[in-house]
């Protein structure tokens, strides 16, 4: 497998994180750090699969699994907000409830245990770009993904966009900032994070569909720590969009390089650490860096202390 | 200017996720529970009922098995112990802020730890075996407790993004280990240890989780320790502007939090199991953080939701052969009740609205 081919496979293994990570700073920035990603995720894969299953259009399905996303990100919404739970305790919640019902449903649903694979003809098209093609070096990165991961990759720019340059943008943040007085300003909170809880759940449906039609099946857990991987982007870049297109890259290209290394006679296990490890150094790195300089700037006023 | 702006948003999106432990004096803390299980057993129910089967007849069937014939209860007990346990130490950690969702990470620590230390003891006499492999395995657990604590207290790193990671890197590496280390069992197609000879009778099992429970009650509720952990827990500045080493109490918790979780995989392993296996202990963390939720962190909540779980745990082994209903239907129950018992009554605007009135 040459770098091209491994970097193309990175494209595709990046979307899902990506996606996830931008549903989260949707969420993030309207004040609300959503620990729910990948239950939102997990359910959004299993319910784009019984989508194409029962509809035969791969398209509908994608719909359904972004509609599932949505609707329990509504769910999350109301709990935290009218019903005043904890934000981190039902995440935690909505995570086990996902990860029990799609285990249950896959039974009932298409008689299988563990795993459900869709007949190849649902296959996600993927998309050839024809002359674009031929551009060497990015060309043959970008050619031949689904519409899914073309979307992935543009929505951290119209994110960013949203963000900082609309009046929505604007509200939103000023809304994760500081409640009150966001609420004194005339903006109605309510509906300030439930949009922004719809879009994280629009987005994590979308990555769910990405991750199960791509390999074109549902395995129980297959979202496997995405949805905190993305946080750990999130962490990272501080929640802004555009760096975090580059942070979950990152892990895209590790999951590359674990996937094209395993069955070359290399302990699997260890392989897979790999992008664990590096999420675990994600998150911790920027709170390092920041004690560090803390520490530095102290000892500098202590020692220009000491000469006066 | 720019950069302490970051920071800010560094450091917005880092909350505390101390469980916020309500006082369990009031009647709705009783009734809150209650409701909870009630509606997730009806939503579960028209679960079933969608997936065309009986609910009624399910849960009926599920009742007979958890606690009609004395085998039942005696199974009902075996599944009860673990969760009563992992419940207490996810309990005793998010009492002082500490979100422990690593406990199955923790598991795996300790049963590695095991397998390991029994394959290196082999020839020893059999107390000394004994002694090491507990005292290992359970520290090893706490270890990996402690590491996610040290990160938050010293750097403010969400403790739950930290956890989740060590839970799949230790599951990882523990299926390394079974697969390919000297401590593997060597003819085997899974990933599994050799077997450990050492047993453990059941009701020392359920006697040492009972005196467990004891101790945990007094300590919460009687002793200069207990309090302070509770004090960090509602409120950390006040704690600490009244001269309580937070730092020090939540290093404590998370190891007690570990120790627990490393004594639970240690108790499966030589009361039932005799073998590592890979992946013995998935979803079982959950099964605790619903009890301990479920019980609002109070002793004998803990008890009666760990008995409830269990008892559905120990319902579903009849359901396959009863019903057509398949036995992961736990796994939604427990994921309502879970879910259900977020939420408080009290805390809930519906109902503060009403009581301005």
């Amino acid at each position: 497998m040459n770098i091209l081919e491994l970097l193309n496979l990175a494209i595709r293994l990046t979307a899902p994180t990506l996606l996830v990570a931008i549903g989260g700073i949707f969420a993030a920035k309207s004040g609300i750090f959503n620990l729910g990603l990948e239950a939102f995720m997990l359910i959004g894969a299993f319910a784009s699969v019984a989508g194409v299953y029962f509809t035969e259009s791969v398209f509908l399905g994608i719909i359904i699994g972004m509609l599932t996303g949505i609707v329990f990100a509504l769910i999350f919404s109301l709990f935290v907000q009218k019903l005043k739970v904890d934000p981190i305790i039902c995440a935690i919640a909505m995570l086990t409830m996902s990860s029990g019902l799609t285990r249950y449903l896959l039974i009932p649903f298409f008689g299988a245990t563990g795993r459900y694979i869709l007949p190849p003809q649902f296959a996600l098209k993927t998309i050839d770009l024809g002359k674009l093609a031929s551009i060497p070096i990015i060309g043959p990165i970008l050619n031949n993904h689904s519409a899914i991961v073309y979307i992935s990759i543009i929505t951290p720019f119209i994110a960013h966009v949203l963000l900082y340059k609309t009046k929505f943008g604007l509200e939103l943040r000023s809304v994760g900032l500081h409640q009150e007085a966001a609420e004194t300003f005339g903006i109605h909170i309510f509906r300030r994070i439930n949009v922004a809880l719809l879009l994280n759940g629009m987005l994590c449906g979308l990555a769910g569909a990405q991750l199960s039609l791509s390999l074109n099946l549902f395995n129980v857990g297959m979202t496997n720590g995405r949805g905190f991987t993305a946080l750990a982007a999130m962490t990272l870049t501080g929640s802004r969009p555009i760096p975090t297109l580059f942070a979950c890259l990152l892990f895209g290209t590790a999951e590359a390089i674990v996937l094209s290394l395993s069955g070359k006679g290399y302990p699997v296990q260890i392989l897979s650490m790999l992008p664990y490890v590096l999420a675990l150094i994600a998150a911790i790195t920027p709170a390092l860096i920041y004690k560090i300089k803390h520490q530095l700037s102290a000892r500098r006023v202590k020692s220009s202390l000491a000469k006066h | 200017m720019k950069s302490k702006l970051k920071r800010n948003i560094v450091v917005k999106h880092v909350p505390e996720t101390g469980a916020k432990n309500e006082t369990y004096h009031n009647w709705l803390s009783i009734i809150n529970p209650v409701i909870a299980i009630v509606i997730a057993f009806i939503f579960a129910g028209l679960v079933v009922l969608l997936s065309g089967d009986n609910p009624v007849t399910t849960y009926a069937v599920m009742i007979r098995g958890a606690f009609g014939q004395l085998s039942g209860i005696q199974n009902t007990l075996r599944f009860a112990a673990p969760i009563l346990l992992l419940a207490m130490s996810f309990s005793i950690c998010s009492t002082s802020g500490y979100f422990n969702i690593g406990q199955e990470g923790q598991m795996y620590a300790s049963a590695v730890t095991l397998a390991i230390t029994s394959t290196l003891l082999s020839g020893m006499p059999s107390v000394v075996r004994y002694v090491i492999m507990f005292s290992a395995s359970c520290l090893a657990a706490a270890l990996a407790a402690l590491v996610p604590a040290l990160l938050k207290s010293i750097l403010g790193i969400n403790e739950i993004v930290v956890g989740v990671m060590f839970n799949y890197l230790l599951s990882l590496f523990s299926t390394w280990v079974l697969t390919y280390s000297f401590a593997a069992h060597p003819s085997s197609s899974t990933p599994m240890s050799l077997r450990i000879p050492e047993s453990m009778s059941f009701g020392l099992y359920l006697s040492a989780v009972l005196v467990i429970l004891i101790v945990y009650f007094v300590f919460t509720k009687c002793t200069v320790g207990g309090y302070q952990l509770r004090m960090i827990g509602k409120n950390r500045e006040f704690a600490l502007a009244s001269g309580i080493n937070s730092g020090k109490i939540l290093y404590a918790s998370a190891f007690i939090g570990g120790l627990l979780a490393g004594f639970t995989a240690f108790c499966e392993i030589i009361g039932f199991y005799h073998i590592v296996y890979d992946g013995f202990a998935s979803g079982m963390g959950f099964f605790g953080m619903t009890a301990a939720l479920l019980g609002r962190h109070h002793p004998v909540g803990i008890l009666l939701s760990a008995i409830l779980l269990g008892g559905l745990q120990s319902g579903a082994v009849l359901l396959p052969v009863r019903t057509s209903v398949p036995a992961e239907i736990v796994e939604v129950v427990q994921g309502f009740v879970m879910f259900f018992a977020t939420i408080t009554l009290l805390q809930s605007s519906a109902f503060k609205k009403r009581g301005a009135k």
